[in-house]
């Protein structure tokens, strides 16, 4: 039987670079599909060990949760993107811009540039760091690149952006970053016990298998 | 005055389909610099058959038995060796200063990207983008673009800084059948070698020009991931995949 093997080291800590990875037919995407499957299965138990009573879809609770934190924080609205717009918080910045995806009140254009930043660096570099900094470029301030709230709330954001995918070309590059999002997140399962985690976790692979069926039935009638 | 031209070259399935077809086609290196390490094997290097492909009007061949020394001692052609695969090394850049054509047909080590110390040398590095420029830039385009237009392509182009995004002299699209030939080590060397040996006959008809700088323009994609790279040959071979996603897990 294939074996899916992008989730079996800890991708924080061994970078997976994906190169030249070898084609291994119908069997490794349904090994794909397993693993999902068995990570999914692993949060949902973790969830219910620490929500015990609450309602175990409290993403929305999160949500408004983190939207309570950044009310006095800086707004990252256009206004911002000025000199004085030189550095900011990875988590904070991510954390504003998913509530405002699922709040569905708009992204400005210079925040989704900043999201497309976030994704090529990650694409390059295989880290998100804490911290980054504006000058003529975005360069990333510190050496921090553990913490996974960062991949979570990346994860998360893609995924509302590709959740309704009609083949252009951008929803495929989104995609691509998703799936080795949810690679370096199924590998660090281990180490989340934190209900803030294991809740985007679990919002982050359950919207992977929706989203990837809705690009195999886009291939399909391509 | 006659188009010259020189090139670098690794050890993969790509130069040796570039040489041996440019050999084939009369068209002759003024000189070679190879890029060797003995100590590594590199991953565009896999065995396959001979292989003599058709598809299309395209009908190329080439041995991927034969070394790119074995042809380069085969027909006397000039050449050098830079014990180094990597494409911004001292000694390479030595060895480029002295080649006396402005152009240098480039098929390095696959991901290896020249920097502003080696383009700034005085040289035109020509070379073949395995994807349809200005609007799939960046790595593992074959797949994607087959993946999103069911057809792939090529752009010879003059390398520059910023990835993909030099001066593009020749744009090539071409459909694939449903079959069983590997995209990495078959298709792609292929329809590279057919845009290339298309370039240089209209370098050496004088017909070549610049169509476009791509620079502001298209989508840069990455390494793709195993799974959409499945889904695109999947789709090549025509293997319908049905499958999907527990919801009971929910």
């Amino acid at each position: 039987m294939v074996n899916y093997k992008y989730t079996e080291k800890d991708k924080l800590e061994y970078h997976e670079k994906y190169q030249y990875t070898q084609y291994e037919g119908v069997e490794f995407v349904n090994s794909y599909l397993r693993n999902r499957n068995d990570i999914l299965a692993q949060v949902n138990i973790k969830i219910n060990a620490v929500l015990m009573n609450e309602d175990r879809t409290a993403i929305e609770n999160l949500l408004l949760k983190i939207h309570k934190k950044h009310k006095s924080d800086l707004n990252y609205s256009e206004a911002n993107y000025s000199n004085d717009f030189y550095k900011f918080d990875t988590q904070s910045f991510l954390e504003f811009v998913l509530i405002k995806l699922y709040s569905k009140s708009g992204l400005h254009n210079k925040n989704e540039d900043v999201v497309f930043e976030l994704i090529r660096k990650f694409e390059v570099t295989k880290r998100i760091y804490s911290t980054y900094e504006h000058t003529d470029k975005w360069v990333r301030r510190g050496s921090d690149s553990n913490n996974l709230k960062n991949y979570l709330l990346l994860s998360n954001i893609i995924a509302i952006l590709i959740s309704n995918p009609t083949g252009e070309k951008k929803d495929y590059i989104y995609l691509n970053t998703f799936l080795k999002i949810n690679d370096l997140i199924s590998s660090c399962i281990y180490r989340m016990n934190h209900k803030y985690e294991l809740l985007l976790a679990k919002v982050a692979i359950e919207q992977e298998m929706k989203i990837f069926d809705k690009f195999i039935k886009l291939l399909e009638k391509a | 005055m006659r188009y010259e031209f020189s090139m670098i070259l690794a050890e993969t399935n790509r130069s040796k389909a570039y040489l041996q077809n440019l050999i084939e086609s009369r068209f002759i290196p003024v000189h070679i610099i190879l890029l060797i390490d003995n100590n590594l094997i590199l991953p565009e290097q896999r065995k396959i058959k001979q292989s003599t492909i058709k598809f299309e009007t395209l009908e190329i061949e080439f041995d991927t038995d034969e070394s790119l020394i074995k042809t380069i001692n085969k027909h006397n052609l000039s050449y050098e060796v830079v014990n180094s695969l990597d494409v911004n090394s001292r000694e390479l850049g030595e060895a480029v200063r002295r080649v006396s054509t402005k152009d240098i047909i480039f098929s390095g080590p696959g991901g290896g990207i020249l920097r502003s110390e080696m383009l700034s040398l005085g040289k035109r590095f020509i070379h073949v983008h395995p994807g349809i420029l200005p609007d799939y830039k960046g790595s593992t385009t074959i797949y994607y673009s087959y993946l999103i237009e069911n057809q792939i392509g090529c752009s010879v182009i003059e390398l520059n800084e910023k990835i993909d995004s030099g001066k593009i002299f020749l744009k090539k699209r071409y459909e694939v059948d449903h079959n069983d030939y590997d995209f990495d080590v078959v298709i792609d060397p292929l329809i590279r070698t057919d845009a290339l040996l298309e370039y240089v006959k209209k370098s050496m008809d004088g017909t070549v020009a610049e169509i476009e700088e791509g620079e502001n323009m298209g989508d840069t994609f990455y390494i793709i991931h195993p799974i959409l790279k499945h889904l695109s040959i999947l789709k090549q071979k025509n293997i319908p995949f049905k499958g999907g996603f527990d919801e009971s897990i929910i």
